[in-house]
């Protein structure tokens, strides 16, 4: 009599268990998994800003849960380029703005046109959203944002200068009177801060490097005026270092030596640096950009896209929607040192005081950043004209010219998509 | 039961002859193509496959992310194009002169130190184990910390050259076109002179006393004994270890990419360099299979010259 006893006593465990484990794999199924590449993710700093992201959405959303990807930003381009050509990209990618363009032209983006309400469109400024637009279609969604300001020693420079003679003479004055150190620095190398920080210059000149209609329009007087005035800071006017070695993300360091004295870079220059406005060793303030013809800088931002080939678009679009919101893009900025974006973020306290005054008014005098079809051809195009220059290898208008040319053999044009 | 007569005996014979054959067949002196099967598909497979693909991609327009561009058969067209574009033939010409460079370096360096160390002296493996550091270091771990040391601003090195008096100003090394050329070139002398120096100090081990103590005996002095004797012993160790060396630098990326990045402006922009930004930065297969195979043909017709060379030695 035990043995079938035993026996019915095993299969109900048997069947039991099963059922369990049937149980646990459906809840599992039902929770989605999204992927989502950001590139620096690694980085101390960044994994704050991750966890602050990360921890509140899926409390809020318990059948998602987001899992967090990382690449060195140097590597990021060509990471991201394989994993769409190979068509197993992450549900969700952090992009820099300029790679809007040529990852759309290859297919790999999920347009957003159906996603993105007009409420949220309008959250965001114009110009800002509009790069993120390609042929037409809405891409991808701003997310991080960057006006620049210019850095100054304020005990060495008791107003910030307001235009190009004003920069150049203060320049010129700290460097004869204070051996070692240099005016101002800027940057040379070829990296990506080289092409925005000479197009501060390209624009302030009255210049541009597309039309409207997606013509190259580099080799301008303007576009002269701008590359000999940028480059002759080094090479005629010796108040900056050789910026060939440097790309504007090394220029806090020399600030923070005292090596120069002025800088022009968004506010995660403050975080680099790690000193307050007010220390005792080098102590600053920003102030807008001086002007030319025109006062602006370029407006640079990054951006969060969605993969064409996500199985879980609804759910990829549920977090972009959630990082872009008020509260918790405003706690990203924070985090990482950018300008606020966000409708509504600006007048978050945290962003008030000195500091932020003149990144927040040069929201307004900003212009988008150029969308060449492919940015890292173009890239290597514009930091070789400089360096050209700066080497004395080409003049300006030598340089502009077989910049212009190069950029039309290589059709990087935008208006050579789709011919 | 015995078999039927004929039967057994014949049987026996074909047996035993198939078992001969196999054996034959089998036998790695008779015929070793059996025991070189499995390496040869591995060439086949993880050499030979990869070039040809190569090779077949460099007839090819084909820029992976301009689809709109599509991907179509061209010919020699992109070699063609290569060799009209001057940037190619500058990066030729550095990669050439970097090459010879960096090469000569390496073997006159590399041949001192070994003469020094092939005796042995008090300390002798103290500065052996120095001489490895340089080879067992990472080469992009080298060369970023070389960045440092050449750095404009903060470098050792102009702490150095300024504390002896040498300079009143800092050098931008890395920020001028020549002396970022030296200076990478000097960088990868530094990671390949171990290499060079235990190569031939095994060689110098290779060359028979008997020689010199003849030499002695006839009078010859140590210049004499070193161009007549050794030199001329150790020639093909010297030409290998040249023709490693040389195929290396040619080769050579993880050094240029960290410090210069193939600047300032192309300065140190090799060939490998150049087809590394073609594939990544622009995505231009095509070219940079072309470029791919330009090197790997150029670096064919010199390793035939080197060995046609050890031939004449031989």
């Amino acid at each position: 009599m035990k043995m079938p006893h035993f026996r019915h006593l095993t299969l109900s465990l048997f069947v039991a268990i099963a059922g369990g484990l049937l149980a646990l794999s459906y809840a599992g199924a039902q929770q989605i998994t999204i992927n989502v590449l950001y590139p620096g993710g690694d980085q101390p700093g960044a994994q704050k800003t991750v966890q602050a992201l990360v921890t509140p959405f899926e409390k809020a959303h318990p059948d998602i849960k987001v899992a967090f990807q990382s690449v060195g930003w140097d590597e990021a381009y060509q990471k991201i380029t394989t994993d769409l050509l190979a068509g197993n990209a992450p549900d969700v990618i952090y992009i820099g703005g300029r790679w809007i363009a040529p990852f759309a032209q290859l297919g790999g983006l999920l347009p957003l046109d159906s996603y993105v309400g007009q409420a949220k469109r309008d959250s965001f400024p114009a110009g800002v959203l509009k790069g993120n637009e390609f042929k037409g279609k809405l891409m991808g969604l701003p997310v991080a944002f960057s006006t620049k300001a210019l850095y100054y020693r304020t005990d060495l420079i008791p107003e910030p200068p307001k235009t190009w003679d004003a920069l150049l003479a203060d320049a010129k004055k700290v460097t004869q009177e204070h051996p070692g150190m240099y005016g101002i620095g800027i940057s040379g190398a070829a990296h990506v801060s080289t092409t925005s920080q000479f197009f501060n210059f390209l624009y302030q000149a009255g210049g541009s490097v597309f039309d409207d209609q997606g013509h190259v329009t580099l080799d301008s007087p303007a576009g002269v005026e701008a590359l000999t005035f940028y480059t002759g800071l080094y090479k005629t006017d010796h108040v900056a270092p050789n910026p060939v070695e440097y790309n504007r993300e090394q220029l806090p360091v020399l600030f923070k030596q005292g090596k120069i004295a002025m800088m022009i870079i968004g506010p995660w220059g403050k975080s680099i640096m790690g000193l307050d406005p007010n220390n005792a060793t080098v102590p600053y303030a920003t102030a807008t950009l001086p002007c030319d013809v025109r006062c602006g800088g370029i407006q640079v931002g990054d951006s969060i896209v969605i993969s064409k080939n996500t199985s879980h678009p609804k759910e990829a679009y549920e977090f972009v929607d959630y990082w872009t919101s008020l509260q918790a893009h405003t706690t990203f900025d924070l985090n990482g040192g950018l300008v606020p974006m966000v409708q509504g973020e600006q007048s978050n306290a945290a962003f008030q005081g000195a500091f932020w005054e003149p990144y927040l008014t040069m929201i307004s005098k900003g212009f988008p950043q150029p969308q060449p079809l492919a940015w890292e051809p173009f890239q290597t195009i514009i930091t070789d004209m400089i360096q050209n220059v700066l080497l004395g290898k080409q003049t300006p208008e030598e340089a502009l010219r077989a910049a212009t040319k190069s950029i039309q053999d290589k059709q990087l044009e935008p208006s050579a998509a789709g011919s | 039961m015995s078999p039927p007569i004929g039967t057994e005996p014949l049987a026996r014979d074909r047996t035993g002859t198939m078992r001969t054959r196999l054996r034959r067949v089998f036998d790695p002196d008779a015929s070793p193509t059996v025991y070189l099967i499995p390496t040869l598909l591995f060439l086949i497979l993880f050499l030979a496959y990869p070039i040809a693909k190569v090779v077949a991609e460099s007839l090819y327009r084909d820029v992976l992310i301009r689809p709109d561009l599509g991907r179509s058969f061209i010919g020699l067209r992109n070699y063609l194009d290569l060799l009209r574009d001057p940037a190619v033939l500058r990066s030729l010409r550095i990669t050439v002169l970097w090459t010879l460079l960096s090469v000569a370096g390496k073997t006159l360096v590399g041949f001192a130190a070994a003469l020094l160390l092939q005796h042995p002296f008090r300390g002798r493996r103290i500065y052996l184990t120095l001489l490895m550091i340089p080879w067992v270091t990472p080469v992009v771990v080298a060369a970023i910390a070389w960045r440092w040391v050449l750095d404009g601003q903060f470098g050792q090195l102009n702490g150095l050259l300024s504390a002896l008096g040498i300079i009143h100003e800092p050098l931008s090394w890395l920020g001028q076109q020549g002396t970022a050329f030296l200076a990478t070139a000097t960088v990868d002398m530094w990671v390949g002179i171990p290499f060079m120096a235990m190569v031939l100090m095994a060689g110098l081990q290779s060359v028979p006393n008997e020689l010199y103590e003849a030499a002695r005996i006839d009078g010859a002095g140590a210049g004499q004994m070193f161009r007549l004797i050794t030199v001329p012993v150790i020639r093909p160790i010297l030409l290998v270890a040249t023709l490693l060396s040389s195929v290396w630098t040619f080769n050579s990326f993880q050094v240029i990419w960290p410090l210069t990045r193939g600047g300032p402006a192309g300065a140190t922009t090799t060939l490998v360099v150049r087809t590394f930004t073609t594939a990544f930065g622009s995505f231009d297969f095509g070219r940079a299979a072309a470029l791919a195979t330009f090197v790997f043909a150029l670096l064919m017709a010199l390793s035939y010259g080197y060995w046609r060379l050890l031939q004449q030695e031989a």
